[in-house]
């Protein structure tokens, strides 16, 4: 699926790497690893996928593990860049991976993103029911759990994890997904109870936290569908991980979150927990369904469908959004409203107003690029240690 | 440097990045010109067009 890059696209980039690379890379031979070819243009790339835009305009994620060894190392080098830097004196520094970003105009609204089996895969390091502490690693994360957890299990926890990773790297955000600075992977901490999650710091409104002073991301059990059956946990099925899909999108953005309105952070997390997802499956494509159906929901809950003020909403500072939402839930939940309905805008009904005309609006004839992206000069990373040791928290209220 | 890294000077000023400040940086990236009573009248009858009624002001 083409996308007409709007205003909001969100690429918090400058300039850099890929884009020369992708333009060498048009419609070329792809082979997988059975010797089958295709003919496509390379788009993008994480660690686990490639996105290639088809002959016909079609855009498909393939995991990188079904690309043939040459294809793959042939994507590694368009993703290569240079070895960090570092400031003297004043850490950190701008990092590679930052800087793999595809310019604004070339990027791609994906349709499906399904989270790569591999990413899935658990590795079980440490586990000590005893001491309440067993620690269990999916590709990107690492969760240190109270209780043991059963590896079907755990690999239906990590999915949603890694799944909002995935879905976060594809937007055409050109957000960069990479662990915070000294950790190897995002670090998520699972509490069998919510006094337990509680006691740790998490807020007693809330279903899980994200804390950027120390970048973990606190969870109970139940918050992620954890039930015991017997002597040991089972995750529900029908549980709906909304709340964690918000705030693992806070997580795997927390480089950028220094450099972003609050409106913009809550707006983007509010955006990637209202696409339909189901079983390591977000509908990227099925965007304005899921403004439907939060709409509805949101006005079931006797939210008003208003922004009010535009001007005071957009340019809001911190200390006035905390000062509102931590008056009651339901004064946290209009901000949140607003933002997500602001962050529709611009990311979608924005820009040569063509999407507006129809329903089916991501078309390539109406892919008409707008290289004016929100915080395209914003650096990617915290570069700056000063104000990115600000501890912020963000939860979400479980209104 | 050895391994390919890179030192700023010492003095290399940092960006902005006072907490008031850093993320409304480039909003104007988003306004394009626009007023925000503009913007608000786009975003009332985009989301007209998409079949949503939407009070923005």
């Amino acid at each position: 699926m083409s996308f007409r890059p709007s205003r909001i696209i969100l690429s918090m980039c400058c300039t850099i790497a890929l884009v020369e690379a992708a333009d060498e890379t048009v419609y070329r031979p792809w082979k997988d690893a059975q010797g089958r070819v295709i003919r496509a243009a390379f788009v993008s790339a994480t660690d686990e996928s490639v996105t290639l835009r088809m002959a016909d305009g079609k855009v498909h994620q393939l995991p990188l593990g079904r690309l043939c060894a040459e294809d793959k190392a042939f994507v590694k080098s368009l993703s290569g860049a240079p070895a960090p830097a570092t400031a003297q004196g004043a850490e950190p520094a701008v990092t590679a991976p930052a800087l793999n970003r595809i310019p604004v105009e070339k990027r791609t609204w994906p349709e499906n993103v399904v989270v790569p089996t591999k990413s899935i895969e658990i590795q079980v390091v440490e586990e000590n029911p005893a001491a309440r502490k067993c620690v269990y690693r999916s590709e990107g994360f690492e969760f240190t759990s109270q209780a043991k957890l059963a590896g079907s299990v755990m690999k239906e926890v990590a999915r949603t994890f890694e799944a909002t990773k995935s879905l976060v790297s594809s937007l055409p955000w050109g957000v960069v997904c990479r662990p915070p600075e000294g950790f190897e992977r995002y670090q998520a901490e699972l509490y069998e109870t919510r006094k337990d999650y509680i006691a740790a710091g998490g807020p007693e409104n809330s279903g899980g936290v994200y804390m950027s002073g120390d970048k973990i991301f606190r969870v109970p059990f139940p918050s992620i569908g954890l039930k015991l059956l017997g002597k040991t946990y089972a995750k529900d099925d029908n549980y709906d991980g909304g709340t964690l899909i918000h705030e693992i999108t806070h997580q795997v953005m927390d480089a950028y979150l220094t450099f972003l309105p609050v409106w913009v952070i809550e707006g983007t997390a509010e955006y990637t927990e209202m696409l339909p997802y189901n079983a390591g499956k977000f509908r990227a494509d099925a965007h304005q369904k899921g403004l439907r159906d939060h709409i509805t929901e949101m006005q079931k809950r006797g939210y008003a469908l208003e922004i009010g003020n535009l001007e005071e909403h957009l340019t809001m500072n911190r200390a006035t959004w905390a000062g509102i939402a931590n008056t009651t839930n339901r004064k946290m939940g209009e901000l949140y409203f607003r933002s997500v309905l602001a962050v529709y805008f611009f990311c979608h009904l924005d820009g040569d107003k063509k999407a507006r005309a129809s329903s089916n609006s991501w078309t390539p004839s109406m892919a008409t690029p707008n290289p004016c992206a929100l915080f395209s000069r914003i650096p990617a990373s915290s570069t700056w240690t000063a104000a990115a040791s600000a501890t912020r928290r963000t939860s979400r209220l479980r209104t | 440097m050895d391994g390919g890294r890179f030192s700023y000077p010492t003095n290399f000023p940092p960006p902005d990045m006072k907490a008031e400040t850093a993320p409304f940086k480039h909003l104007e990236i988003l306004l394009e010109g626009r007023s925000y009573s503009q913007i608000a009248q786009e975003m009332t009858a985009a989301y007209k067009d998409i079949g949503v009624k939407i009070s923005v002001n």
